[in-house]
């Protein structure tokens, strides 16, 4: 965790419908608004196209299908959130991107401790805010 | 011719003959030089020609004996103060010498004067305001008559007529003659009517005027409300056409209001344009920020400095954001004053025109009104 100093890491937060998400900075490359996506046929219903992104072929996946939430229309707020697989890089629509959050580690409540209902694979904690929790995502597993 | 018996015989027959003459009759017996017997009807007498008086020279009886033939003579109302005829006869004693004269004296009066008494006490009283009749010789008031509502007491029968009275213009042109007097004459104001009456025998003679006096208090009165009434409704008319000329000006007023607020509502959709431009550029600068702050996160260690400087980027853009939302709830708040407005001056603008309907329908009035007014005053003045 290079992004992250003396128990803090640094959260990219958006929201999915009512709920806000979270996923760790370090595997972001970064935010634009949603490009015309060229569909591909056969695949995945979630993954709604391709996209070129300065020469870059990158998958662009409606996010809230994959995590099997309601769906809803793009509008002005909606944003994809490029995030880096190592190999690839894969795009992510979401409602809207709110901020970058600096979080305490020890805020940070592991999958693990939840409950085991959860698809704990895709999450890898929940981390507790004021008034709000926010669901912090572990990119790599969903794409596993 | 009548022999001196005769003229003696004469006398016994007169006062039966006196009585039996309509209008009644005065007989005289003369000699050469004076009257010598004389008798009157109970109709009508005379308080001159008395046994004694010398006969006229040139006169009736006169001429009968120097001429020695009858002589029927009209005697003027100036000689006796009455309009008379005297038909005279000479006699003659047995010797042919002319002796005496038989005169019978008639009453001479004109039709109308004589029918006067008859007349003037029901027509004066049939006038509204009452009236005065009367009649003149050439000279004075022959007989005079005054309503109940009206009489000119000064008026009274040998009362001379006055310089320049109305009855002289009636005889001078021989035509009715009408004057109106102000009320300094006779305490009201008045129309004094004559007309010419001319001589029985002659209708080329003027022998006095037959004379009405009305009182015009009425028709004056009247008269001069007329004239109060036509320049009272130029007054309102006047005012009317002010109440008009401010009814456009307020009209001409709310339409120019309505056009400004209407460009107001124009300006006020405009700045929601720009706002739309602003909060473009406010996310705009908010992905930068969030990228910057990315970037930063990827420099590591190096890049804190920049991350703190892209959170304050994003923070801005946040907060030019919300100033675009409270901008905009400020424009609608102000679109929804004007329509507010709008509507208010629609109600003005349709009050300002029912106004000026209303004006004209008091102006059609009002003129209809100045045409009677018009009417009432020509009436008035031809009364």
């Amino acid at each position: 965790m290079s992004s992250t100093i003396a128990g803090e890491f640094l959260v990219v937060v958006f929201s999915l419908g009512e709920e806000e998400y979270g996923i760790e900075i370090s595997g972001v490359q970064e935010i634009i608004r949603l490009p015309k996506v060229t569909k591909l046929p056969g695949n995945d219903d979630y993954i709604m196209g391709i996209v070129n992104l300065r020469g870059k072929i990158i998958s662009i996946v409606d996010l809230k299908k994959k995590l099997m939430l309601r769906t809803s229309e793009a509008n002005d707020e909606t944003r994809v959130i490029v995030v880096d697989l190592g190999d690839k890089s894969v795009g992510l629509v979401v409602d809207e991107v709110e901020e970058v959050m600096k979080i305490p580690t020890e805020m940070l409540v592991p999958a693990e401790n939840i409950g085991s209902s959860l698809q704990a694979n895709y999450f890898r904690g929940v981390v507790r805010l004021d008034e709000r929790l926010l669901i912090l995502l572990d990119v790599n597993k969903i794409f596993a | 011719m009548i022999t001196i018996d005769r003229a003696e015989a004469f006398k016994d027959l007169a006062s039966f003959l006196a009585e039996i003459i309509p209008g009644g009759v005065v007989f005289g017996i003369t000699n050469r030089e004076t009257i010598t017997w004389r008798i009157a009807s109970k109709a009508f007498d005379i308080p001159f020609c008395q046994v004694g008086d010398k006969i006229r020279v040139g006169g009736g009886p006169y001429r009968a004996m120097q001429d020695r033939i009858p002589i029927t003579e009209k005697v003027d109302r100036e000689v006796y103060g009455v309009r008379l005829l005297m038909i005279s006869t000479p006699f003659v004693d047995e010797n042919d010498v002319v002796i005496g004269s038989i005169t019978a004296i008639l009453p001479r009066l004109h039709p109308v004067a004589s029918a006067f008494p008859d007349f003037a006490p029901i027509m004066a009283d049939m006038f509204p305001e009452g009236s005065f009749m009367y009649l003149t010789s050439l000279n004075d008031f022959a007989a005079r008559h005054g309503s109940k509502k009206f009489d000119v007491p000064d008026v009274q029968v040998g009362v001379k007529l006055k310089d320049g009275a109305a009855a002289y213009e009636a005889m001078h042109t021989k035509q009715l003659s009408i004057r109106e007097f102000d009320a300094s004459m006779y305490g009201v104001p008045v129309q004094v009517m004559n007309y010419p009456l001319f001589d029985e025998d002659d209708a080329e003679q003027v022998v006095g005027t037959m004379g009405i006096t009305l009182p015009r208090q009425h028709a004056l009165e009247l008269r001069q409300m007329a004239t109060n009434l036509t320049s009272g409704l130029e007054e309102i008319s006047a005012v009317i056409e002010q109440m008009a000329a401010s009814a456009a000006q307020i009209n001409s007023n709310e339409k120019l209001l309505n056009q400004n607020v209407n460009e107001v509502f124009k300006l006020s959709e405009d700045i929601n344009e720009v706002l739309a431009f602003i909060k473009q550029i406010a996310d705009e600068t908010k992905m930068l920020g969030l990228n910057a702050a990315i970037e930063a996160a990827r420099a590591g260690d190096a890049g804190r400095g920049f991350g703190v400087v892209a959170e304050e980027i994003r923070k801005l853009s946040d907060e030019s954001k919300e100033t675009v939302g409270k901008i905009r709830a400020l424009t609608e708040r102000i679109k929804d004053k004007i329509t507010e407005t709008t509507k208010n001056s629609q109600v003005t603008l349709h009050s300002s025109e029912e106004q000026a309907a209303g004006t004209q329908e008091i102006t059609a009035s009002i003129e209809e009104i100045t045409g009677m007014a018009e009417n009432l005053n020509r009436i008035a003045l031809e009364m």
